[in-house]
């Protein structure tokens, strides 16, 4: 039984000539709380299916951070009916890849197919919702395999390192105190048990959805997902994330001790949830910054001065309020204090300067290009809807983003500035290399 | 005089493909007057353009103790030309949300221009002037020297980039392949103007380059456009580019890469493999296929899944248009590094000692037919195919033939290419680890030689 049925289009009368750019979005639910949000497209013979559950690190409490993750890993190994070997054969057998993702607030599989294979698909994401079979034997061996992720990713890496360490300081109480990969002893010590009750919990219909897109036939698509996720039963919903995080009262400075060849510093901002309208100022304040050679700060500390490697920053939307981060690494011998004050320079000068009329106009021309060319592929369709369902709580928020870029003015990136990015709301990590003597090349570079 | 050839090559007009059959969008080519050749591709399904330019001339083609030439006269394109400066060209593509950039690999260098098409004129008009009109200005080159040096120091704290580094250096030795891309510190430190002036006048030339173009456009007034733009581009002889002999691999050499701090050992190992061109290249894929790509080969079964030893382990074809590397890559504890090794050469050599099973030959015959296809869906994809076979000098028929050629691939074909190409016993292996704890250990495999990371 299908609860609701709406056909939106896409239409992107800004960019392009209106009905030249339009894909349609179908909605649909099944009984058990399964939304299905169909995109067809029939240009290219590949249709991708992505599961997102609404579940992610921001569900995790302190001993079993990274349950997420390792439980990600663990969804690959099989079931009665689609024993591991068997599973792989049918996606890769058949042509198609897959794999997955977990992230603050979700985590999601998918499969890109030929587009005969859809039924397949859905068959096996539906089966490994609830069926699943693993064991002692097979999350200890994964469990060293997200060990190894986890030092190649973090522990291995300076950059990795500071990246944990800017969430571990900026937030005291709410979960994204911790990455989704958490922390080494909680992988060391999650139990099967643990597994299990967060599987059954978090993986029901109604925590999760569907996004089919490419060269597929819709009806066929829910018919799909009705005989094989239909029988399944919704569960009682996961409990709600009440944690908020704590107003901060004073800048954080943080000291992190690596070997590393360079001085770098990653500081962050805290900003709101990804269904604040603030969201958008904040991403032209991020533009006007960071994005392309003419940035501020690139074409400051890069081009002008020499004396950063690299600058980046921008704001990073999660379904809770999150950080605006901002990076930067020194050339050897430039001083990361210059950097790191005209860095807060230039950001404080966002809250007493409105933007250029040309600088608002190239943001917004750049944010324009980034959402056309993020809808490329099925992929990225997918993709793009499905993480703002998670980041808003609405998809259907893609309809209204071309319109909501151009509507920002330079008073709202003043006012968000002020407003967010100040130094009481800021946590700087600052990468102190462990090897005291400069590289020996350095008196070429300044 | 210009010849104006539009040769449409492969127009497929069905609405709904079956599956496994490849479907492009319409391609045309047409050869301009100096020598350009332009492939158009055409795929109206968002208001987007990507433009690129392809010249011969990577890393590969540096001279002598000018390594990283190629990539540093790449990186000088955007900084400057006759009627832009450097913060001119940037501001001008940022203005209109487009990317412009150019950077080397081992065989071409590449240009990139990136757009919405309400921007095309901007993009092609900035494109055009930086590959013709550079001025590669002193101050310029300073700021990218510093810059260029800094990354390469920065590139120290990442194991990946020293594995890489190191496992092309003990394997190609003094062969075009075997330095990186970018150069070294010395290297870079020497660049003159006079250097990157004389690399630009002998290699960016019309009949040394191709252009392709894809997304929302008309191939005819596209190519009317990129004509214009690129009209005064002029031909001339191209030098040929010197190889030398590819040093013979004998018996196992180990280059271990000191990081103390390393709390993983990072594995890169391998010999030569072979060309593109060689006639071997599908039963190769295949056989590497099953051997180690993705979520279900027999090296990802065997290190990962039962022995829980890595996160990732692979084995690449390296397809250059030289003979490449076929090389096996991954990452472990420090302390079960010699398990993860000594284990993927047993897998490695496995290939050698029986055909392949049925279903694992079914499923990797199935998995290219079905998975190529796919991989020509939007028109970035088709773009970089169409790279490769313009590169590679491929037949045009490759994208259409590629199915076919894989079905044709027998088990035989795959013992047989694992047979010729695979030899463990004489193989160079790159360690990146703290070398206290793995010295001993790699010591089995043969001759070790140990370097710190300032000696990389």
């Amino acid at each position: 039984m299908l609860k609701s049925i709406a056909v939106l289009l896409l239409l992107l009368s800004s960019i392009a000539p209106a009905g030249e750019l339009a894909f349609p979005i179908e909605k649909q639910q099944l009984d058990n709380g399964l939304m299905v949000l169909l995109i067809p497209d029939h240009s290219a013979p590949t249709v991708t299916i992505q599961v997102w559950y609404r579940t992610g690190s921001r569900n995790e409490g302190p001993g079993i951070t990274g349950i997420s993750h390792l439980f990600e890993h663990m969804m690959f190994k099989g079931s009665a009916k689609f024993p591991k070997d068997k599973f792989d054969r049918l996606v890769y057998g058949n042509g198609g890849v897959n794999n997955a993702w977990t992230a603050f607030d979700n985590t999601t599989y998918y499969e890109v197919m030929p587009s005969d294979k859809l039924d397949i698909a859905i068959a096996l994401e539906a089966d490994r919702s609830r069926n699943l079979m693993i064991n002692d034997q097979n999350l200890s061996s994964e469990r060293n395999v997200v060990i190894n992720e986890r030092l190649w990713r973090y522990d291995n890496s300076p950059f990795g390192g500071m990246y944990e360490m800017l969430f571990n300081n900026a937030f005291v109480a709410h979960p994204y105190r911790w990455l989704p990969i958490g922390f080494r002893t909680d992988i060391d010590n999650i139990s099967l048990k643990e597994c299990l009750d967060y599987y059954r919990v978090h993986y029901a219909p109604n925590n999760s959805f569907l996004v089919i897109a490419g060269d597929f036939d819709p009806a066929s698509a829910m018919r799909s997902a009705k005989k094989y996720y239909g029988k399944i039963k919704a569960e009682e919903p996961p409990p709600p994330v009440t944690t908020v995080e704590p107003e901060q009262k004073g800048e954080k400075r943080i000291d992190f001790h690596k070997v590393a060849q360079l001085p770098a510093v990653f500081a962050g901002y805290k900003i709101p949830e990804g269904s604040s309208p603030d969201i958008f100022p904040l991403r032209v304040a991020g533009k006007v910054l960071f994005d392309g050679e003419s940035s501020r700060l690139y074409h400051r500390l890069v081009y002008t001065e020499q004396k950063a490697l690299f600058v980046e920053g921008a704001a990073m939307v999660n379904e809770d309020p999150s950080l605006f981060y901002v990076a930067a690494q020194a050339v050897p011998g430039a001083s990361m204090d210059d950097i790191k004050k005209e860095m807060f320079e230039e950001i404080d000068r966002l809250k007493t300067e409105p933007i250029s009329e040309r600088e608002l106009q190239k943001a917004k021309n750049q944010m324009e290009a980034d959402f056309v060319n993020g809808l490329q592929s099925n992929e990225d369709r997918a993709s793009e809807v499905g993480s703002l369902e998670i980041d808003t709580g609405d998809y259907t928020n893609i309809y209204g983003y071309a319109d909501r870029i151009q509507a920002v003015t330079a008073d709202d990136v003043m006012r968000v500035a002020n407003e967010y990015m100040t130094d009481l709301h800021r946590t700087v990590i600052n990468l102190i290399p462990g090897q005291p003597e400069t590289p020996a090349d350095a008196g070429t570079a300044r | 005089m210009r010849r104006y050839l539009i040769v449409p090559l492969i127009i497929l007009g069905f609405s709904y493909a079956l599956a496994n059959e490849v479907k492009l969008p319409p391609i045309t080519e047409d050869t301009l007057a100096n020598g350009l050749v332009v492939v158009a591709i055409e795929n109206h399904e968002l208001p987007t353009v990507a433009m690129s330019m392809i010249i011969r001339a990577g890393s590969a083609y540096d001279p002598q103790a000018r390594a990283g030439l190629s990539s540093f006269t790449a990186d000088m394109l955007r900084t400057g030309t006759k009627s832009r400066n450097a913060t001119q060209v940037s501001e001008e593509i940022d203005f209109v949300g487009g990317s412009l950039g150019a950077s080397a690999d081992r065989d071409a260098i590449r240009v990139d221009c990136d757009m919405l098409l309400k921007h095309l004129d901007v993009g092609l008009a900035l494109l055009s002037d930086i590959i013709l009109h550079p001025v590669f200005d002193t101050t310029e080159i300073e700021r990218l020297r510093n810059q260029t040096i800094s990354g390469i120091i920065q590139s120290k704290d990442d194991p990946n980039s020293l594995l890489v580094k190191g496992f092309n250096e003990l394997l190609f030795d003094a062969h075009p392949y075997g330095h990186p891309v970018v150069g070294t510190e010395q290297s870079v430190s020497a660049f003159t103007q006079n250097d990157i002036v004389e690399f630009y006048d002998e290699y960016f030339h019309p009949n040394n380059a191709f252009m392709v173009v894809a997304g929302d456009i008309n191939p005819s007034q596209i190519f009317e456009r990129v004509s214009s733009a690129f009209a005064e581009w002029q031909k001339a002889d191209i030098p040929k580019l010197k190889v030398n002999n590819l040093p013979a691999v004998k018996g196992r050499r180990v280059l271990l890469v000191d990081k103390p701090d390393a709390v993983q050992t990072n594995i890169r190992f391998g010999h030569f493999g072979i060309t593109r061109q060689n006639p071997d290249y599908y039963p190769m894929m295949l056989m590497n296929y099953i051997l180690g790509v993705g979520f279900v080969s027999r090296l990802n079964e065997e290190v990962r899944v039962k022995g829980g030893m890595t996160y990732d382990i692979r084995t690449t074809n390296e397809w250059n248009a030289l003979p490449g590397a076929f090389y096996c890559n991954t990452f472990t504890n420090n302390d079960s590094t010699m398990s993860a090794i000594n284990a993927a050469l047993r897998v490695i050599e496995g290939m050698k000692q029986a055909e392949v099973g049925d279903i694992e030959y079914t499923d990797a015959v199935n998995f290219y037919s079905g998975y190529y296809p796919m991989t020509l869906e939007t028109p970035d994809q088709v773009a970089s195919e169409i790279i490769k076979v313009k590169l590679y000098g491929l037949p045009v028929s490759y994208i259409q033939d590629f199915t076919k050629n894989i079905q044709k691939v027998t088990k035989a074909d795959i013992l047989r290419v694992a047979q010729k190409y695979i030899d463990t016993q004489n193989m160079v292996f790159c360690v990146v680890s703290n070398a206290a704890g793995v010295e001993n250990g790699l010591k089995t495999l043969g001759e070790v030689t140990v370097k710190d990371i300032n000696g990389m």
